[in-house]
């Protein structure tokens, strides 16, 4: 029954993203910021985004956070929804996961303070809402011209901004990234690959410029579907090594950029 | 917003000197980079942003844009109350701080905020000077 079950993902596009999904979902409650482990946090910090005002205006992530039970039930309902939805397909099931990550995502960075712009697990889930075959294709298609803009917008920032010939600027944001690991000696690898670039700023411009490079990759995708699976591979490449450089980890990001190599599998529409 | 990427990355930072703030529970700074990402990053960037409100007399950065954009005063008080955290007494941050860490919180331990302000040359780290924004043993807190 189980190698039936795990067979059954070799073809099945919506339960190979929505796997992904669980397992980033999993991830976060294992690192200890699941609602019910952020415990009653007497401060948040939100920007000028007013997704978060609706939210925050509704006062949902302050009484999530100040009710244990609301909290855990809340915890187990997004897991449950996202598994039953991985067990048994369903648009409504996607829908009700849908919201109940958004709110969780955006509870979790207004209590952190600081938004990382790893929402993909969320958007993800968007195309998987739709009941027709058409709308799903369109919904798959507007998303993968959405993460490149994400991406190829994020490579112009970078262009543009006046950082890009400043040879201290990439090192100062390797310094300040890992100053907490100096200062509590908890030294490793990565200390000392980043002691490295600290001290070799010509090679961190040119780690800079590479990941600009990496990033514009995605314009690519404006033009062409042929080069998809090499555009997800390069940006999943660009996350990977700005977890072990910069000490920004890749969750969040995983599944949506998995969808670079299901566009064969989806246009044929097996899902 | 949350569905457009612009952060620091993008302008050059000019100090060579970096900030690092932690919380010190009798005289005890609690670490936090042992942790697994997600919650490392919860307490490293809590701690930085419920700092630059201390240094702001509590007020975070939609106090000030709120004040500025919101003239009618009945709104002013509605958004403000939902979209602002308010005046958060450090000392019962701290404590959820020090819980969120793994650590056991008796209610006669003391906290400080630290602010670190530390360098980086030729591998070694070195801790320039420190200030303490916040304490529990002097009545700074209000």
């Amino acid at each position: 029954m189980m190698i039936k079950f795990l067979s059954s993902f070799q073809n099945d596009v919506a339960k190979q993203i929505i796997l992904l999904v669980c397992v980033e979902f999993l991830i976060f409650q294992i690192s200890g910021v699941g609602y019910t482990s952020i415990g009653s946090a007497p401060y948040f910090n939100i920007g000028v985004d007013p997704l978060y005002w609706i939210f925050y205006g509704l006062y949902i992530p302050q009484t999530i956070i100040k009710y244990t039970i609301i909290a855990t039930t809340l915890d187990f309902a997004t897991g449950g929804f996202l598994l039953l939805s991985l067990f048994k397909f369903n648009e409504k099931f996607i829908r009700y996961s849908f919201f109940l990550l958004l709110m969780y995502y955006v509870t979790l960075t207004g209590y952190l303070g600081h938004r990382n712009y790893q929402t993909g697990f969320v958007w993800v889930l968007i195309p998987l809402m739709f009941k027709s075959e058409k709308n799903k294709m369109i919904a798959f298609e507007s998303l993968r011209y959405w993460i490149l803009f994400f991406y190829s917008s994020s490579a112009a920032f970078k262009i543009w901004g006046d950082g890009i010939f400043d040879v201290n600027h990439m090192s100062s944001i390797f310094a300040q990234q890992f100053s907490p690991y100096y200062i509590e000696q908890n030294l490793g690898i990565r200390t000392l690959i980043n002691s490295y670039l600290i001290n070799n700023k010509f090679v961190t411009q040119l780690l800079f410029w590479g990941a600009i490079i990496v990033e514009s990759s995605a314009i690519i995708g404006f033009f062409t579907q042929k080069k998809d699976k090499l555009i997800g591979a390069f940006l999943i490449f660009f996350h990977l090594f700005n977890w072990i450089l910069m000490d920004i980890s890749p969750l969040g990001q995983m599944s949506l950029l998995y969808i670079f190599f299901l566009f064969p599998f989806i246009k044929k529409s097996i899902i | 917003m949350v569905i457009f990427p612009y952060n620091s990355m993008y302008s050059s930072i000019q100090e060579t000197e970096i900030a690092c703030y932690y919380l010190k529970m009798n005289g005890q700074r609690v670490h936090y980079s042992k942790f697994m990402y997600w919650k490392k990053d919860f307490l490293e960037q809590s701690i930085t942003k419920y700092a630059g409100y201390v240094i702001q007399n509590k007020n975070n950065y939609l106090n000030y844009y709120i004040n500025e954009k919101v003239k009618n005063k009945n709104q002013h008080i509605i958004i403000q109350n939902a979209l602002t955290p308010g005046k958060v007494d450090f000392k019962g941050w701290a404590k959820w701080f020090a819980t969120f860490a793994g650590i056991k919180v008796n209610t006669h331990d003391n906290f400080e905020l630290v602010k670190y302000n530390v360098q980086i040359k030729n591998s070694k780290l070195s801790i320039l000077d420190s200030t303490i924004l916040c304490s529990t043993k002097t009545k700074n807190d209000d």
